[in-house]
């Protein structure tokens, strides 16, 4: 599969729109103060954050956070109660032939069962001016060539997602949206798009924001990661300094646990007790508590310090008790 | 604009559904007029209006006017032309293309208005071999003449324009079977009612006034002011459309 994969280079397509300094400078992708109410539902909720060019970002959260109906608000499908949703430095609507310039792949975007691949794509190229000789490259990158002329309806949700992803590059973009893009795709096929979208950010220089509920899905690929939960931002940053940010935690084990943790509480330490003789406590280093033990004669079985797993850390981040 | 309107008529190709009605459509007419030629002077199955023995050329163009019957197919096809993209959800590609949503319900009507022209001489002219080819293996005269001609050129008028107003119900209700419903009902009930009840009234109204006048069914309204006036319905419509499609939430 990764041998198709590579540079789309055969065919240029450069935006027929002039691009101001104004816009050259602006991120990739802005969203201000960006909300949207569906009755006394808040589905997204005064969310900010940005996403500078040329860098490939994870947009993070939970089923039901606000992911798919903020790429919905950054694209013009949906209007935003409050606040402002921009691509490339303008609202997607006002951009001349937005598909040579932004591609986007979402969730809830459809098929028409009985029409088949190549026909979809050849829409969507006639009404953009595309060159269909683009259509059959798109559709071979996406090993979708054999299928190009079954009807969609046929399709396994794996095809489906690589159709899909052959559409958002259908115009080229500078700019790639994709919404779940590895839903339905087996292994083989999330490490192609792992490879596939690394390369569009780090070798052709193009943004890709790409949504996940599962952080490991994404983690190995993005320069940074944006994290909401019902709604609202809860982090932004390297995937690095999101996990150093929850910090580390220390792991103890001794049949003085209860003398130990009081030692520890007194020392300004938090400490979780997990059973008689276990103990999880943060705000401390592992030496000070190695040191404490031996001061005060404690046996100790056990004592190491564990960082919590990129999951752990996001599941951390998303859980109720998080969200600030 | 062009483009878009190629568009759609390309995904019109692309799918079965205009073959389907335009098959369902020409064999419902060539049905109707041989089961009426060949039942001869049995009047319980003829065509409403219709002479049994075709000695006129008004009798002929009783025979011939399709027009209601395949506006009627062109009507439901208009109204699927922006559900079906909702029920479908090919709505979020083609929002994506071209954001003005107005150029997509304003490119869907006149591809669709076109294609309904297409539909309309299609199914004409299968009537037209039916009767023709009747005639004359019946040695029966054909009595061809101006009203026949006319008939003949201002039925795809008739079915391209139901299938543009079919468009504006399907923008105004985006839900496909809502739609669909909407448009038969608003012919076979709501007008049907009027034209029972309110006479004087119905023949204002968008298919039992201007659509019949178009065809010369309307003594008291001209051919021009019955497309006249079916074009106002018909912006009136669209308008309603572009305005319920631009500002609805898409999925």
């Amino acid at each position: 599969m990764p041998q198709r994969f590579g540079p789309v280079e055969e065919t240029r397509i450069r935006p027929s729109a002039t691009t101001s300094t104004a816009q050259f400078e602006s991120p990739a992708v802005h969203i201000g103060h960006l909300t949207k109410r569906y009755g006394a539902t808040v589905a997204v909720d005064d969310l900010s954050f940005s996403i500078r060019r040329g860098t490939i970002a994870g947009f993070l959260g939970p089923n039901g956070a606000g992911k798919t109906t903020t790429f919905r608000m950054l694209v013009g499908l949906a209007a935003p109660t409050s606040g402002a949703a921009q691509v490339l430095g303008q609202a997607y609507g006002t951009l001349r032939n937005p598909i040579l310039r932004v591609g986007a792949m979402l969730e809830v975007s459809g098929y028409h069962p009985a029409r088949s691949a190549r026909n979809h794509l050849l829409v969507l190229a006639r009404t953009a001016d595309i060159p269909e000789g683009r259509v059959d490259e798109l559709l071979g990158l996406v090993e979708l060539d054999q299928a190009a002329d079954r009807a969609v309806g046929g399709f396994s949700s794996g095809m489906r997602q690589r159709l899909g992803l052959a559409a958002s590059l259908l115009g080229d973009p500078e700019l790639l949206l994709l919404d779940e893009p590895a839903n339905g795709l087996d292994p083989k096929g999330i490490r192609w798009l792992r490879q596939f979208l690394r390369n569009l950010a780090h070798e052709q220089g193009k943004t890709v924001l790409v949504s996940s509920h599962v952080l490991a899905e994404v983690a190995q690929m993005v320069d940074e990661v944006v994290i909401i939960n019902r709604g609202r931002l809860i982090t932004q940053g390297p995937v690095d300094t999101v996990v150093a940010h929850m910090g580390r935690t220390v792991a103890i084990r001794s049949p003085d646990a209860t003398r130990l943790a009081d030692l520890l509480t007194r020392q300004g330490a938090t400490v979780t007790r997990h059973d008689a003789d276990r103990l999880l406590v943060s705000g401390v280093d592992i030496e000070e508590v190695g040191r404490l033990a031996a001061v005060n004669n404690l046996v100790l079985y056990e004592l190491r310090e564990q960082g919590l797993s990129l999951e752990e850390t996001f599941l951390a981040l998303t859980e109720p008790a998080a969200t600030p | 604009m062009i483009r878009l309107i190629g568009a759609e008529l390309f995904k019109l190709r692309t799918t079965r559904m205009y073959l389907a009605f335009l098959a369902a459509a020409t064999g419902l007419v060539v049905l109707v007029t041989a089961v009426h030629f060949l039942l001869g002077d049995d009047a319980s199955l003829t065509i409403e209006g219709a002479a049994n023995v075709i000695e006129t050329e008004a009798d002929l163009r009783s025979v011939l006017d399709v027009s209601g019957v395949a506006a009627l197919f062109t009507l439901v096809l208009g109204a699927t032309a922006v559900a079906s993209e909702h029920r479908h959800r090919t709505i979020v590609s083609t929002f994506l293309v071209t954001p003005a949503r107005g150029r997509v319900v304003a490119a869907k009507v006149v591809g669709y208005t076109v294609a309904g022209a297409v539909f309309g001489i299609v199914v004409e002219a299968a009537a037209v071999v039916v009767a023709v080819g009747w005639l004359a293996v019946t040695s029966n005269p054909i009595p061809f003449g101006t009203t026949i001609a006319a008939v003949l050129a201002l039925t795809p008028i008739a079915t391209g324009l139901a299938a543009g107003f079919g468009v504006g119900i399907g923008a105004a209700v985006p839900n496909q079977l809502g739609a669909v419903l909407a448009a038969i009902g608003w012919v076979m009930i709501v007008e049907q009612l009027f034209a029972g009840l309110v006479p004087q009234l119905a023949q204002w109204l968008p298919f039992t006034g201007a659509g019949a006048a178009i065809t010369g069914l309307r003594p008291n309204v001209g051919i021009l002011t019955g497309i006249g006036l079916f074009l106002a319905y018909l912006v009136a419509l669209v308008a309603v459309g572009i305005q319920v499609t631009r500002r609805r939430d898409v999925a």
